[in-house]
């Protein structure tokens, strides 16, 4: 394909006279904008400007046990909020069991904060997740978050601080998640 | 009961239709149903779609028979699923992939333009209030909100949303969808043409 086109531009650089290689500038020139808008989106999550304090969460899992987000001080936290009748919510529940597989607990928890379904819902979707699921059936922990669409993702360094987030699905065992996730992973 | 067609436009929806069925799930049923791999809602063809400056906007029309079944495996009660879905529904996609810096939204920005006029997405707010005077449950209506396209929502980079959007009264025919959006504070507008409501069922 390539050579296809090299050798059209040569073939019309020398009817026109002019130099083959601005004939492919120019074709790269009005290539490049259309590859880059259907070129996937970057996999990774975004950085939150200022670092702010999360704000806590004291909510039940599925089994009743209270959790509070303040005692998790010290670990990463990845808090993701859910629903089991969203459908980018749904895909990127497996991510979540891998990812937390491959960090000890003391590294790395996910706290998984469903909104506004109760637990037999949640359960019978997830009967074991890996990771803690969080019921708030109120949707008010998302007011405190600033939370505008499912699903949505935050990163809590070990300090309490809002450092990542993400809108919207992704893969959390993406490589380019995991590295951003190590760099805050206390050894 | 799951939709008898439309299964194109359904197809973003494709989550959603495994949820829909009511009715007693066996624990093993619904664990195949996990094991199962979800369809990637962003990876669907909308039916209409634009790639605008790094930006890509997807919009699926839902058949009221799709909303109707979705509200009402919600908690919706019959008459007020019915009352949305007589609305001109759709599924909204919303994703920043390259448009080199936040993109902000704001749907009460947007426009629809008809051979009668303009008008806009019924707000949230409108429908909350309706489903408060209908008495719907507090579940129902926290999953409604939260189905719903938000009325602000801020983009980064690889960050992108679906959400459903409703227009009342239907428009008749072709219309176009006039859409707007900032990147880094700097205000851009687009057309996206020839949107047309699902037919009923």
């Amino acid at each position: 394909m390539a050579s296809h086109i090299a050798a059209r531009c040569a073939a019309l650089s020398a009817r026109l006279g002019t130099d083959w290689r601005l004939c492919l500038a120019a074709l790269f020139l009005l290539i490049a904008p259309q590859a880059a808008a259907q070129s996937p989106a970057p996999r990774g999550l975004s950085t939150v400007a200022g670092a702010p304090p999360a704000p806590e969460i004291a909510l039940s899992d599925v089994d009743g046990k209270p959790v509070r987000l303040s005692e998790l001080r010290g670990r990463v936290v990845l808090v993701n909020f859910w629903a089991t009748w969203c459908p980018p919510c749904r895909k990127e529940i497996p991510s979540l069991t891998r990812l937390q597989r491959m960090f000890k607990p003391e590294q790395l928890r996910v706290l998984a904060v469903n909104v506004g379904e109760d637990e037999e819902t949640v359960f019978s979707f997830v009967p074991d997740p890996g990771f803690t699921i969080l019921l708030d059936l109120k949707s008010a922990s998302l007011r405190a978050w600033q939370v505008r669409s499912l699903p949505a993702t935050f990163v809590v360094d070990p300090e309490g601080r809002i450092v990542l987030r993400a809108v919207g699905g992704r893969e959390f065992d993406d490589p380019a998640i995991l590295a951003q996730l190590r760099e805050l992973v206390r050894p | 009961m799951l939709p008898r067609k439309g299964i194109r436009a359904g197809a973003v929806l494709a989550g959603l239709i495994c949820v829909i069925a009511p009715g007693p799930h066996s624990r093993a049923a619904r664990a195949a149903e996990q094991a199962q791999p979800v369809e990637d809602p962003a990876a669907v063809r909308p039916d209409w779609q634009t790639a605008d400056r790094g930006a890509m906007l997807g919009v699926s029309r839902l058949s009221p028979g799709q909303v109707h079944a979705f509200y009402r495996a919600r908690g919706f009660d019959s008459e007020a699923a019915a009352e949305y879905a007589a609305a001109c529904v759709f599924q909204m996609v919303l994703r920043n992939d390259a448009a080199g810096g936040t993109l902000a939204s704001r749907l009460a920005d947007w426009r629809i333009r008809t051979a009668a006029g303009t008008q806009r997405f019924v707000p949230l707010e409108a429908w909350e209030r309706e489903w408060s005077r209908r008495g719907v449950s507090e579940a129902a209506r926290i999953a409604f909100r939260w189905a719903q396209f938000p009325p602000l929502q801020d983009f980064a980079p690889g960050d992108w949303i679906m959400g459903m959007v409703a227009l009342t009264p239907r428009p008749k025919g072709k219309f176009e969808l006039d859409y707007t959006w900032s990147i880094d504070g700097i205000s851009h507008r687009g057309t996206l043409r020839g949107l047309e409501c699902a037919a009923g069922d």
